[in-house]
């Protein structure tokens, strides 16, 4: 008897390893796959400065670059302030009274919304409420809105993870809370913050739905040409993605499969040196923690 | 105790601040208040987002119930809200995008429970090493990569390999593919709090049931995981949660036919007909968002379904997570 | 004889053949070796890593007895007892080297199947540690384990064994209930019920009061004297007047060299506590440290 429920523990066991071997497994396939599928456009300079031009050579996402770049400083630009600012309020200034749970619990409710229906709530308060048209300050704010819980939560939880003695130290010599927090708990929490933006960043840098909804012209070749007015549409890299998906045909057009495999490929990059990036500064943080401690 | 900054008796720092300048000692007391209302404010933007978003969807979702009626939108399967623009009159049936929805989210949380369980417990219990140092990292990637890029892979790879075993005429696109794109997408999710909950079980338990001669499995499966079910569940309603509110990944797979496949006639191969969601009926139309009003607004209704589906969620997590607290002290 | 009896009494000999007072090291001369050895234990070395944590430590375990493990906190005594029943393989990067035998079998083996062996070595923990099910599905968790068994029997073993524990009473109407609403000292009897449901021959137990107050304390040493005859015992504790109280044999174990444990002495235990033989032992017992 004890046989058997050895063998059932060994098989039960090997079984679970081996789904997550599967896993691991997939991962790694999905990367492999779509970085040798867009090799061919990622080493290709003109992929970069490039515009779109299907049905024609040489194609590229350089409009598209910039715009994903522009969208995102624009909108952590929004959002960073106020996320901070709301975690600081929680990590601080709140206590657990009634106050600070519902306005806790907005912000979980507020994180769990799928992008599509902000990108919705999106186009109808920034777009059509202020009779505009879709323009990349508009997907800007949807994605500042995306991300907004996500900025207070980890602002809240790099203060939080500042030893008290930070704080003890600064009131005792008198300073008022918010000189603390200016003076002294900003500067000490700041790799942390910094890891946690980057992450933020990475997060809203795949997003297209609310985009699509917000800030796009919807065209495989009309683009915004490096425009710098907040006003005007364009699409990002992910948005594109989806949108020539959606309109090219690819037995028509011959470079299109080139062509998205190569955006598909660089988001992958860009999303592994996020990931590499955010895990380098993470350590730097961890770090300077433990010398401030 | 005046001091001119060279006694010895009081800390210098004090003894400034608390002498010299009364008037920078009050404006430090306003810019404290000050910052407090400003960080009120930051904090507050989410109330006043939460209350936006609500108040916006339906009232764009509105004319929807009083033009078209809950009961048409519901229960009638007749879908063409663009049929509208010009000269024809549309239909806004939208009981298969919503059944197309939850069919989908079903069959994606069926393929990824279980695997999510077997990463938690990979990572928590049989090997922790490997977990930590592989594993974890490996998610995070999971997670990063975003869903369009899924979409895309799947329309790629997936559905030539479906063609194969697909009906005749058919792409591959259908239910079958898009809750297997979903289910790889919410995988990450579901492991992650489920791994949480795993790791808050307290070691005592696992000794007790490992000196009364249980094997490790028998020990996960008989007092881990029922002990970390709260969490466990929490981990299945998110993952719901975020895979019914999935819009891009889902459209590029599913075929985005508004027709019901015939289970009944075709059996499971009816998973390999083209379909649709709510996701994808209100993607559908962003490019017609201001010239079709009715259509629009039918699709701001589909996103108020959303919204409902999404706080249930968030209660469902709430009532069945138990005491598990994100860590917040 | 009640605990609170043995209290107020001089301790008599047990009429059981004890085992020699020995010093750690000392051959024991195998014609005073008159118990039956339920288990002994031969130059046990524990390492948790390159940690050695205990030296070679040699113990007899006689018996239907209680032998009672004493020292000072980090002498290592709770790494020989869960060496006993190899919960410290549990622990990455344990290692244990030399004998346990039990009965004839050599559990540190490299053929030894732990399993099995938790099933006739059982342990009660520091901490009381119920699942979070009801009091029924704790008692015959040790059962379900095991094998399919038909619910009446089950009823039947479950019921005998909180009868043991002298928990019946207290919880007999209530066996679906969840076992996290009993008291600290419930909870215990009902671990003490959990374990003994599967008929052990030996139970470990590690320092199984120091959570409960003195009522729940001596009831349970009520209890190892009930037990005591059918099932061997081996508690670790480092209240010496419990070890007196309660146990036959008592073994004293001290950290040495390098922060290993070591065993000093060992032998009945009033003549251990009456005439200690070595300083270290009598400085113990006496209080002058630890």
């Amino acid at each position: 008897m004890n046989r058997r429920l050895r063998r059932q523990n060994t098989v039960a066991i090997g079984v679970l390893r081996g789904m997550v071997g599967l896993l691991v497994a997939l991962l790694v396939w999905i990367l492999v796959t779509l970085l040798v599928a867009g090799w061919g456009e990622l080493t290709r300079g003109g992929f970069y400065t490039g515009v779109p031009n299907i049905g024609g050579p040489g194609s590229g996402v350089g409009p598209q670059l910039f715009n994903t770049v522009y969208v995102l400083v624009l909108s952590m630009l929004i959002v960073l302030p106020i996320g901070l600012a709301g975690g600081i309020f929680f990590a601080e200034y709140a206590g657990t009274g009634r106050l600070a749970n519902l306005l806790r619990r907005a912000s979980e409710t507020l994180a769990t919304l799928p992008s599509i229906v902000v990108g919705l709530f999106g186009y109808a308060f920034f777009v059509q409420a202020t009779h505009s048209h879709p323009s990349r300050l508009a997907a800007a704010l949807s994605l500042s809105v995306i991300n907004l819980p996500y900025v207070v939560r980890i602002s809240e939880d790099a203060l939080r993870a500042l030893p008290p003695s930070l704080r003890e130290g600064s009131l005792g010599l008198g300073a008022t809370r918010w000189q603390t927090v200016y003076k002294v708990l900003l500067p000490a929490a700041l790799p942390a913050l910094i890891t946690g933006a980057i992450i933020a960043a990475g997060r809203v840098f795949g997003e297209a739905a609310a985009i699509l909804f917000t800030g796009s012209n919807f065209s495989l070749t009309a683009h915004s040409n490096y425009s710098l007015n907040p006003f005007d549409a364009g699409d990002t890299l992910a948005v594109n993605l989806y949108v020539f998906r959606i309109q090219a045909e690819p037995n028509v057009v011959t470079d299109a499969r080139q062509y998205a495999d190569g955006v598909a490929a660089l988001l992958v990059v860009a999303v592994l040196l996020f990931n590499v990036g955010a895990r380098l500064l993470g350590r730097v943080a961890v770090r300077r923690l433990q010398r401030t401690a | 105790m005046t001091d001119q900054g060279g006694g010895a008796i009081a800390p210098p720092a004090q003894g400034r601040s608390a002498a010299a300048v009364p008037g920078l000692r009050r404006r430090s007391r306003v810019i404290d208040r000050g910052a407090r209302h400003v960080l009120l404010a930051g904090a507050g933007i989410n109330v006043v987002l939460m209350a936006l978003v609500v108040a916006f969807l339906l009232s764009r979702a509105w004319p929807t119930i009083t033009d078209i009626g809950a009961k048409n939108f519901f229960a009638s399967a007749d879908w063409q809200p663009d049929a509208g623009i010009g000269f024809g009159v549309g239909a806004f049936g939208a009981l298969a995008p919503i059944l197309g929805s939850f069919l989908v989210v079903l069959l994606a949380l069926l393929i990824a429970v279980p695997f999510a369980l077997a990463v938690a417990v990979f990572v928590t219990d049989t090997n922790p090493g490997i977990g930590e140092r592989y594993i974890r990292p490996a998610v995070e990637v999971f997670v990063g990569i975003p869903s369009v890029v899924y979409g895309y892979l799947g329309f790629i790879t997936l559905l030539p390999l479906l063609r194969h075993i697909a009906p005749p005429g058919r792409g591959g696109a259908g239910i079958l593919a898009a809750g297997v794109v979903l289910a790889i997408m919410i995988i990450p999710t579901v492991a992650t709090i489920s791994a949480d909950g795993l790791n808050s079980v307290p070691r005592a338990l696992r000794e007790g049931s490992a000196a009364l001669g249980a094997t490790q499995w028998q020990t996960i499966r008989r007092v881990l995981l029922p002990a970390a079910r709260p969490s466990i569940l929490s981990g299945v309603v998110l993952g719901f949660a975020r895979a019914m509110g999935e819009a891009l990944a889902v459209a590029l797979v599913i075929g985005d036919v508004n027709v019901i496949p015939d289970f009944g006639k075709e059996g499971l191969s009816a998973l390999l007909e083209p379909f649709t969601t709510m996701t994808v009926a209100i993607t559908d139309g962003v490019d017609k968002l201001a010239i079709n009003p009715q259509g629009t607004a039918a699709r701001y209704m589909l996103a108020v379904v959303l919204l409902v589906v999404t706080f249930i969620s968030i209660i469902l997590v709430r009532l069945v997570g138990g005491g598990r607290r994100r860590g917040r002290a | 004889m009640t605990t609170i009896e043995r209290i107020e009494q001089p301790v008599a000999l047990s009429p059981v053949p004890q085992p020699a007072h020995h010093l750690a090291g000392e051959d024991v001369p195998s014609a005073a070796q008159a118990a039956e050895l339920k288990m002994s234990v031969h130059n046990l070395h524990c390492y948790y890593g390159d940690f050695m944590a205990v030296r070679n430590v040699s113990l007899e375990i006689p018996e239907g007895q209680i032998t009672a493990i004493i020292g000072p906190s980090g002498c290592g005594k709770s790494t020989v007892l869960r060496t006993i029943n190899r919960m410290n393989d549990l622990v990455p990067g344990f290692k244990a080297t030399g004998s346990i035998m039990l009965d004839n079998e050599d559990i540190l083996g490299p053929q030894a199947d732990a399993i099995a062996m938790r099933r006739r070595v059982g342990m009660l923990f520091q901490r009381p540690n119920p699942f979070p099910t009801s009091i029924f599905d704790n008692v015959a968790y040790g059962l379900r384990i095991a094998g399919r068994m038909p619910r009446r029997q089950l009823a039947e073993i479950v019921e005998r064994a909180l009868e043991r524990a002298a928990l019946l009473d207290e919880v007999k109407d209530r066996l679906d209930r969840s076992a996290l609403g009993l008291s600290g000292g419930q909870q215990q009897r009902l671990c003490l019920a959990r374990a003994l449901a599967v008929d052990p021959e030996v139970i470990l137990m590690d320092e199984p009061c120091s959570a409960l107050d003195p009522i729940a304390t001596l009831r349970i040493e009520d209890l190892m004297r009930e037990l005591a005859g059918t099932v061997t015992q081996i508690i670790v504790t480092h209240n010496m007047q419990q070890a007196a109280r309660v146990s036959d044999a008592t073994a004293f174990m001290l950290m040495g060299e390098g922060r290993a444990g070591e065993l000093v002495e060992v032998g009945p235990t009033v003549e251990l506590f009456r005439n200690p033989r070595d300083r270290r032992t009598e400085d113990y017992i006496t209080g002058r440290f630890g």
